[in-house]
């Protein structure tokens, strides 16, 4: 048998393309050549390395892994902004605070000064 | 004798990953991938291979349902699903020269108690085969894909290539010998057989 048909003969045996006797027979063959079985192999690791369903189901994975990746970045980011958030809202706060009290301890000097002032001119 | 809950669960965590069932395949992702990822990173695997083992675990064991080899009588599916993938670890290390602490005794334990080896080398001579595989041509790969997912028959695929049936014969024959070979010439492809 040359080897383009023994390849045309796995590949129909693979694919479940051969009658029952021809099956019965096509076995005794590969049982007494042990060569055959690693071609076999090589032919059914090609099939399952073009199946269709089996690719499928690794892209899956690989897409399933992505969102769960990016849901967990999402989650640490949310998680690291919490303190930045409430610390900036922090200094917000206590620079109106400062800001607040600053700006009346001003004004009550300015008072102060202008009642000075006003005590001074009148004598 | 196992408890009814535990071989429900297996069997909807089995059923689940047969049907390739999104919902299902996202628990997984959610109960152990972190565990898995963890374990390994401590032992010198960086984040990209772990994710791999986890992942490739899970097409062993997709493939093993497909193939209808694996039943879960006897364990419940994490303690099948982690050794799969220190296994596979192990398998890696090896690989990489590296030392660590899955050694080869602890993976026997794990051989002894469910013999993956088998599924493990199918897997990797499926990756082989795809990684070789984008080294072909449009056509070697269009070729092949159509005549052995069964979608289009010689005659189809000759109209559409414009070559005879004989010559398309040929081609095929040549692009997969193509591929035989560089398969064969992959130095990984020996410990596989």
């Amino acid at each position: 048998m040359n080897s383009e048909t023994l390849n045309d003969k796995i590949e129909r045996y693979l694919l479940g393309q051969m009658q029952k006797e021809e099956i019965i027979l096509f076995e005794k063959e590969i049982n007494n050549i042990p060569e055959f079985h690693e071609l076999i192999k090589l032919h059914k690791s090609l099939l399952y390395a073009l199946n269709h369903e089996r690719k499928a189901f690794r892209n899956k994975l690989e897409v399933i892994n992505m969102i769960e990746k990016e849901h967990q970045n999402n989650n640490k980011i949310s998680t690291f902004r919490f303190p930045i958030v409430t610390s900036t809202m922090f200094i917000i706060i206590a620079a109106a605070i400062f800001i607040y009290k600053s700006r009346i301890t001003n004004d009550s000097k300015f008072k102060g000064d202008e009642i000075n002032d006003t005590l001074k001119v009148k004598p | 004798m196992i408890k009814p809950e535990i071989k429900l669960q297996n069997e909807q965590i089995l059923d689940g990953i047969a049907a390739g069932d999104e919902n299902v395949l996202k628990s997984i992702f959610r109960d152990y991938k972190a565990k898995i990822i963890a374990f390994l990173k401590k032992d010198n695997a960086t984040t990209e291979e772990a994710e791999d083992i986890f992942m490739s675990s899970l097409e062993i064991i997709y493939h093993s349902l497909l193939e209808k080899k694996l039943t879960l009588d006897k364990a419940t599916f994490k303690t099948y699903f982690t050794p799969i993938c220190l296994f596979q670890w192990g398998k890696i290390k090896r690989r990489k020269k590296f030392t660590g602490y899955v050694t080869k005794a602890r993976l026997k334990v794990y051989i002894d108690v469910i013999d993956y080896e088998n599924e493990w080398v199918e897997h990797q001579r499926m990756v082989l085969f795809r990684t070789k595989m984008s080294n072909l041509s449009d056509e070697c790969s269009k070729i092949l894909g159509w005549y052995l997912n069964q979608e289009k028959s010689l005659s189809e695929m000759s109209v559409l290539l414009g070559i005879s049936e004989g010559a398309l014969r040929k081609r095929k024959y040549d692009c997969k010998e193509r591929l035989f070979k560089m398969v064969q010439s992959d130095p990984l492809y020996h410990e596989l057989i």
